[in-house]
């Protein structure tokens, strides 16, 4: 009992000092891992990232498109490289499906598991996010909310077999349009999976996220949305991208 | 050709006898509609199969052309805008597994609307599409697509009234209303931040909706449906419909939880969410205005005769419709519109009162809100506050909503319960017990169903969960 209490404290201190060093050099990072999610000890480490979303703004004032990437295909195909490439050199074999660019994983299934998958898992996190329910937050925003994840529908877990992991991401970049930015002229901006954006301050702009789900077990077993700055987008988002996967991989 | 024709008259005998044959066939169908009969017992939910359509896969890519006038004089980058957010949207509705394909209910509304366009240039412009959204509605982009929502689809009452919204839709890509709002919108945008005046009221879409219901009967006075139906479809849109439902006092009780007059609730009033929303209230008085000036529009044409409310087969429509209907109960549950599932099936069950995927279904839903009343948040699953418009269903609301923690539970375990003496080796059934007395008492008590679940279900959807959930107890 005392050695576990000890583990858990080992665990929790090298959780904050990571996770700390890296909302430093990367902007503000919040993580929430249930217990038992430990991809270390699968024999093969797979997940199955549905459809990444790579969402920065398209915006109709001159001034501001000047300075900032609108979607453009080249750029999620750089997007999907970085998150493969970067879960490789953690262990992970990182197998993005349903990417309408580069259409591989387009067939039925996608439609008939994944695409739903993807809806559950973004409906849970809108509806069971316990923020307003637990007040008790930590100010570095790294906690453990749920003792066991947000819980999802289990008629997924024969997806485990079928894909030969019981772990499905959601992963992607979002933009969030600061308070000066809102007045319209903004015209796309994608939702991040969160209800909670209090670890989001003024002068951000672009989230990095990852969720993973444990279909085997029916929850949400890992989630965590980081803080990037669009434009040093592509000279920082390896880095961050590398460190999320060696806390994932952990 | 000529071979063909030989041989038909050499089989002559067998020909006649195919006849007989057919017309027995014919006979016995008129009684016994199988797609009907099935439903009776169960229905399976719509499960996409096939390869997928080249035209649903383009809209997937990207690979979209606009077509429009640029009467508003955008210009290329504001053009470019444009192309991406439309790009952008229907990307995103199309990827998230929303439209359906290989599916009756898509081949029926082309069917449908390819003889509104037919003869025209349209025919090869504009794309039909059903999507899984519940609201009672269509939407139409500026790229020729033309989405029905199954909400719309369950809703109608015969052919003509899908006709009319489909021409309605076809309006709206006609008059290029998306792209006009869009403009207006950027045109807007554009005066804000140049600090100019901008005069023009962006929101038109009141004008664009009338001008697209008196555009639509035109177009249904080139066919022979009857345009009349035009009004009752803005009638059930406003939410004018007769709906059989069942009492659900009585359905949900059972020896654990009686159902009695003092759980039952009644709202102020029933359309009061409708009245206390500004948004609600106003789309409500825009369709009141849509209706008023078709029913004076449509007085003033003369009557086409022979015109009809079923041209293709009033069997088919009602078998699309019931189909519809049907998906909206999976799709409301699926979305974890926990309640309105529950609706749903007590209109169904009506007509249909041992379907066994409805009666299941009702489990699996009454499981999951007593999850979420468990969590106290069970607020957020009241999706459609503020926007129901029929008694029973806000009765049902407001009865869930009045519940304590206590009656909940053995409301929710006493229906599981029942359902599964009634479907006791159904795999559903098994897992929705075995998940309901864990949440409700405990793992012991549950572990018995779980090990049944596991034992006759090696292959099931939950089998690796039901098996964890053993290993860990």
């Amino acid at each position: 009992m005392k050695s576990m209490y000890k583990k858990i404290l080992l665990f929790f201190v090298l959780f904050i000092g990571i996770s700390l060093l890296n909302s430093c050099s990367t902007g503000k990072t919040y993580i929430d891992k249930t217990e038992t999610f430990s991809i270390k000890d699968e024999t093969v480490k797979h997940i199955i990232s549905i459809n990444p979303n790579f969402i920065l703004p398209a915006t109709l004032n001159p001034e501001i498109a000047k300075n900032k990437p609108i979607i453009s295909r080249q750029e999620v195909l750089w997007f999907y490289e970085i998150l493969q490439e970067n879960a490789k050199v953690h262990g992970i074999h990182l197998q993005i499906e349903g990417a309408a660019e580069t259409i591989e994983g387009f067939d039925s299934n996608y439609f008939n598991y994944l695409a739903p998958l993807k809806r559950e898992i973004l409906q849970v996190l809108s509806l069971q996010d316990f923020a307003d329910v637990n007040k008790k937050e930590s100010s570095t925003k790294m906690i453990q909310k749920h003792k066991n994840g947000l819980v999802i529908s289990s008629h997924y877990s024969h997806l485990a077999e079928k894909y030969g992991t019981p772990y499905f991401a959601l992963q992607g970049i979002s933009y969030i349009p600061r308070a000066d930015e809102s007045k319209g002229e903004v015209i796309l901006a994608a939702a991040v999976p969160t209800n909670d954006l209090s670890f989001i301050t003024s002068d951000v702009e672009t989230v990095y996220y990852t969720v993973i789900v444990d279909v085997s077990l029916s929850e949400i077993v890992y989630k965590e949305f980081r803080i990037i700055k669009t434009n040093n987008l592509q000279k920082n988002f390896d880095s961050i991208v590398d460190d999320s996967f060696s806390l994932i991989s952990k | 050709m000529p071979v063909t024709f030989t041989h038909a008259i050499m089989n002559n005998m067998k020909v006649i006898q195919i006849h007989k044959l057919l017309i027995f066939i014919l006979a016995i169908s008129f009684f016994y509609n199988p797609a009907f009969a099935q439903l009776e017992e169960d229905y399976r939910p719509i499960e996409l199969k096939g390869e997928i359509p080249a035209d649903f896969l383009k809209r997937i890519k990207g690979d979209i052309k606009l077509q429009y006038r640029n009467s508003l004089r955008l210009n290329s980058a504001q053009k470019e805008q444009f192309r991406i957010a439309t790009e952008y949207t229907l990307r995103d509705i199309f990827q998230q597994g929303n439209i359906y394909f290989n599916d009756p209910m898509t081949d029926y509304v082309r069917k449908v609307g390819n003889r509104i366009l037919y003869g025209t240039e349209l025919a090869n412009e504009i794309t039909f599409f059903v999507s899984s959204y519940n609201s009672t509605n269509a939407t139409t982009w500026q790229d020729g697509t033309i989405i029905v929502n199954i909400g719309l689809l369950s809703r109608l009452e015969n052919e003509a009234q899908l006709a009319f919204a489909l021409a309605h839709e076809i309006s709206h890509f006609i008059q290029q209303h998306p792209y006009l709002q869009y403009g207006r919108f950027i045109k807007k945008q554009q005066a804000i931040n140049k600090n100019e005046a901008f005069i023009q009221n962006i929101d038109r879409t009141l004008d664009y909706e009338l001008e697209a219901d008196s555009i639509a009967i035109n177009l249904l006075r080139r066919t022979n449906y009857n345009y009349n139906e035009g009004s009752k479809v803005l009638g059930i849109i406003r939410g004018e419909y007769e709906r059989n439902t069942i009492g659900f006092g009585n359905y949900l009780s059972s020896k654990k939880f009686t159902i009695e007059e003092h759980h039952l609730c009644r709202p102020i009033s029933y359309r009061d969410y409708m009245e206390d929303e500004s948004v609600s209230s106003k789309s409500v008085l825009s369709i009141d205005i849509r209706h008023k000036k078709l029913i004076n529009r449509l007085s003033k044409i003369e009557y086409k005769s022979g015109s009809k409310t079923h041209i293709l087969s009033v069997k088919l429509f009602r078998s699309i419709k019931l189909i519809a209907h049907f998906e909206l109960v999976e799709q409301a549950f699926r979305t974890s519109n926990y309640l309105r599932s529950i609706y749903e099936v007590l209109a169904l069950l009506n007509d249909y009162p041992n379907n066994k995927y409805l009666n299941i279904k009702v489990s699996e839903n009454l499981y999951y809100i007593n999850s979420y009343n468990d969590l106290s948040i069970m607020n957020r699953i009241f999706f459609d506050e503020k926007k129901i418009d029929d008694d029973v269903y806000a009765d049902f609301c407001c009865f869930i909503n009045r519940l304590t923690k206590d009656d909940m539970h053995k409301m929710v375990f006493g229906f599981v319960q029942k359902q599964y003496k009634t479907y006791p080796s159904e795999e559903r059934m098994l897992i929705i017990m075995a998940k309901t007395v864990e949440a409700i008492y405990d793992m012991k008590y549950a572990k018995s169903y779980y090990e049944i679940y596991v034992k006759l279900y090696t292959e099931g959807e939950h089998f690796l969960m039901a098996k964890k959930k053993l290993e860990g107890s």
